[in-house]
C-alpha cells in the first residue's frame, strides 16, 4: 500500500481516505519533520513535546478529514503543526525565550563528548540567534530546515510566492550569519 | 553610486539564489549545512511514548452508548417535540369567543338586576369584586401563651 517516494515522503492511494493503521505506519517518517519544525518555532523542547503530541493526536482524531487528492500527508501534518503553534502563542501570549538545554543534550546523542560539547555550544548560539528573528522567518526556517520542505512547498503552504519565500529565507540566513559571527 | 552598486549586487545575489544559480550554496555554507543536519527528535523520549499512545487510541474500540440511554434520549427528544407542537396547536385553536364572558353589572345591568356596583357577573353568577382586606397578622405570643408554647415545644 505505502510507497516511499524519493523525497522521503510516504505516498498513499489518492482514492481512499487514510486508515489509522496507515497513519501509524507513517509515524516515524513524519515525526522528525513535525518535531523539528516546532522546535524551530518554539525554541523550547518541553513545549515542542506537548505540541507535537497535540498535532499527532489531533491528526489521528480528524483522519477522516484528510484528503489525499488535496495534498500530501506531510503538508497536512505541517499545516496542523503551524496552526497548533500559532494557537499556542495566541493563547499563551508568551514568546519562546527558553533555552534549549534539554534539546541540546538530546540532539546528536551519538557524538563523542568533545563533539557533543562543540555541538551544544553551536546550537546554543544558533537558537539564541533564532529567537531574535520574527515569527515568519522562524516559520520559514522551520519549514525549510526542520521539515526539509522545498521552497515551492513552503510557498504553497504559506501562501507566499516562491520568490518571496526564497528572499525571506535568504535574508533570515544572512541575519543568522551576522548574529553567529558577532 | 557605490550604494546603487551594492543594492544591485545584493539583488543579483538574491536573484541568482532564487534562480538556482547557486544551488549548492547550502552544501558549502556551514550554517545551512548545520541547520540541515539538526535533528532534535533523535533523542526525544516523546517519540516512543507518543507512538504507544497513538497505538492505544487506534486499538481502543469506539465507545458505544448503552441502548437504554439511546432510547431514553430519543424518547425525551420526541416528548419535547410533542410538547412544543401541542402548545403551538393549542395557541392556534384558541378562540376568545368561546371563553367565559366576563361582564360587569354596570356594563350589563339587565343580566342581573340585583347586582350592585362592584359585582361582576360571570356566566350569570354574581361574584364580589370588592377588594378584600388583608388578613391581620397574628400577634406574637405574650405572657402565659409564650410560656405554654415554649413548654409544649421543648416537652411535647
Amino acid at each position: 500500500m505505502d510507497s516511499v517516494i524519493a523525497s522521503g515522503e510516504v505516498g498513499f492511494s489518492q482514492e481512499s481516505a487514510l486508515t489509522p493503521e496507515e497513519f501509524l505506519a507513517s509515524y516515524d517518517s513524519y515525526f522528525p519533520q513535525v518535531y523539528n519544525y516546532i522546535c524551530y518555532r518554539c525554541g523550547d523542547v518541553a513545549t515542542a513535546d506537548d505540541l507535537t503530541s497535540n498535532v499527532f493526536e489531533l491528526a489521528l482524531s480528524h483522519l477522516n478529514e484528510y484528503r489525499p487528492d488535496r495534498g500530501s500527508l506531510s503538508a497536512w501534518l505541517l499545516g496542523i503543526a503551524r496552526n497548533t503553534v500559532s494557537n499556542h502563542y495566541r493563547f499563551e501570549r508568551r514568546h519562546a525565550c527558553v533555552s534549549l538545554d534539554d534539546g541540546r543534550d538530546r540532539a546528536g546523542g551519538d557524538d563523542t563528548p568533545e563533539e557533543a560539547f562543540l555541538s551544544q555550544e553551536t546550537r546554543q548560539a544558533l537558537f539564541a540567534a533564532l529567537q531574535t528573528l520574527d515569527g515568519r522567518e522562524r516559520d520559514l526556517l522551520g519549514l525549510k530546515f526542520g521539515a526539509h520542505c522545498t521552497n515551492r512547498r513552503i510557498a504553497e503552504m504559506t501562501g507566499l510566492s516562491e520568490a518571496n519565500v526564497g528572499v525571506i529565507l535568504h535574508r533570515a540566513l544572512g541575519k543568522l550569519r551576522v548574529l553567529l559571527k558577532a | 553610486m557605490r550604494t546603487t552598486k551594492t543594492s544591485l549586487e545584493k539583488a543579483d545575489i538574491e536573484r541568482k539564489s532564487l534562480l538556482g544559480a547557486l544551488p549548492d550554496d547550502a552544501a558549502d555554507d556551514e550554517l545551512e549545512q548545520h541547520l540541515s543536519h539538526l535533528d532534535f527528535s533523535a533523542g526525544s523520549p516523546v517519540r516512543r511514548t507518543l507512538y504507544r499512545r497513538l497505538v492505544q487510541q487506534v486499538a481502543r474500540p469506539a465507545r458505544r452508548q448503552p441502548v437504554v440511554v439511546t432510547i431514553l434520549s430519543r424518547l425525551s427528544a420526541v416528548a419535547v417535540l410533542a410538547l412544543v407542537l401541542g402548545t403551538l396547536l393549542g395557541m392556534l385553536r384558541f378562540q376568545p369567543d368561546a371563553s367565559p364572558v366576563y361582564t360587569t353589572a354596570l356594563a350589563a345591568p339587565h343580566v342581573n338586576p340585583a347586582a350592585t356596583p362592584g359585582t361582576a357577573v360571570v356566566s350569570g353568577e354574581a361574584v364580589d369584586t370588592h377588594p378584600r382586606p388583608l388578613p391581620t397578622p397574628l400577634a406574637p405570643p405574650t405572657g402565659e401563651d409564650w410560656r405554654l408554647l415554649r413548654t409544649r415545644t421543648l416537652f411535647p
